[in-house]
């Protein structure tokens, strides 16, 4: 079993994560992945192909820069007005996979505000974190929406 | 390499609902890496989450909310239209012009108003 010390210390990161999509600071967002990280939402429930599969998102750093810039210029219709974001992240679990290296299971709700709509996400998500100082970084993330399978509007912010 | 081995279908479901489903289809014999470059390109223009795919479903939704309102009954098609002309093998224009829609809309006409064989 983790002890209680680091077990706190990834929640407060995955606490700070949510923060930073919740105060529109996508480029410290970004920061916290490795260079080689990778976001992915499924497009099934349990899937564990992302490259035969078609994907909800499946992006390396090189491809969410570019997301990351697109939301901070802010100018896609789709981000007019621009949404904002209450990220809720409870129910976590962290193993320790390697010397350095963690697994974070966790529940999610997102709710998301734009021009007199609300919109609401759940479902689970899954970190691969590997220690970076005092800190961590995500190698990968995966989000398991409860209707990856059903009929999605556009989504803008990360979950 | 291009990677346009997706299909988008756009299905109609009420007067204010519509559809849209994106398929991938995977080339006869074609390398593996093939379909996944088709996989991965689809996701990053075809997904709800696409940077691409997701502000033309904003544009199509917004276009239904302009037009259930009685003020500007009107799809305004003519960008571009100053920048059309017509070469030798069809017609050529601006990539910003909506002579696409345009040819479209015209065909359409051109079924609906042809007499019946």
């Amino acid at each position: 079993m983790l002890d209680y010390a680091t077990h706190r210390r990834i929640e407060l990161f995955l606490f700070d994560e949510a923060k930073l999509l919740d105060a529109g600071q996508f480029e410290a967002w970004l920061k916290l992945y490795e260079p080689q990280g990778i976001y992915w939402i499924p497009s099934k429930p349990g899937q564990t192909d992302p490259l035969n599969v078609a994907s909800i998102i499946y992006e390396d750093h090189a491809i969410l820069s570019i997301r990351v810039q697109r939301l901070l210029e802010a100018r896609a219709l789709v981000l007019t007005p621009m949404p904002h974001t209450t990220h809720l992240v409870s129910n976590i679990e962290v193993e320790q996979t390697g010397e350095a290296a963690f697994t974070a299971c966790a529940a999610f709700i997102s709710v998301e505000f734009q021009a007199e709509k609300q919109k609401m996400y759940s479902g689970r998500q899954t970190h691969r974190l590997v220690s970076a100082g005092e800190s961590f970084r995500i190698a990968s993330k995966r989000v398991d929406l409860l209707n990856c399978d059903g009929i999605l509007a556009p989504m803008t912010i990360p979950l | 390499m291009r990677n346009n081995q997706q299909m988008r279908v756009t299905i109609p479901i009420s007067v204010d609902r519509t559809l849209v489903r994106i398929h991938c289809f995977r080339l006869k014999g074609a390398p593996d890496a093939m379909f996944q470059r088709a996989i991965r390109f689809l996701s990053n223009i075809g997904s709800p989450a696409s940077m691409i795919f997701s502000d033309d479903v904003e544009m199509l939704e917004r276009c239904q909310q302009g037009l259930s309102r009685d003020a500007g009954p009107w799809v305004d098609f003519s960008r571009g239209l100053d920048q059309d002309r017509r070469g030798e093998d069809g017609s050529v224009s601006g990539a910003a012009s909506e002579m696409p829609m345009r040819v479209q809309f015209q065909a359409w006409v051109n079924y609906m108003t042809a007499e019946a064989t």
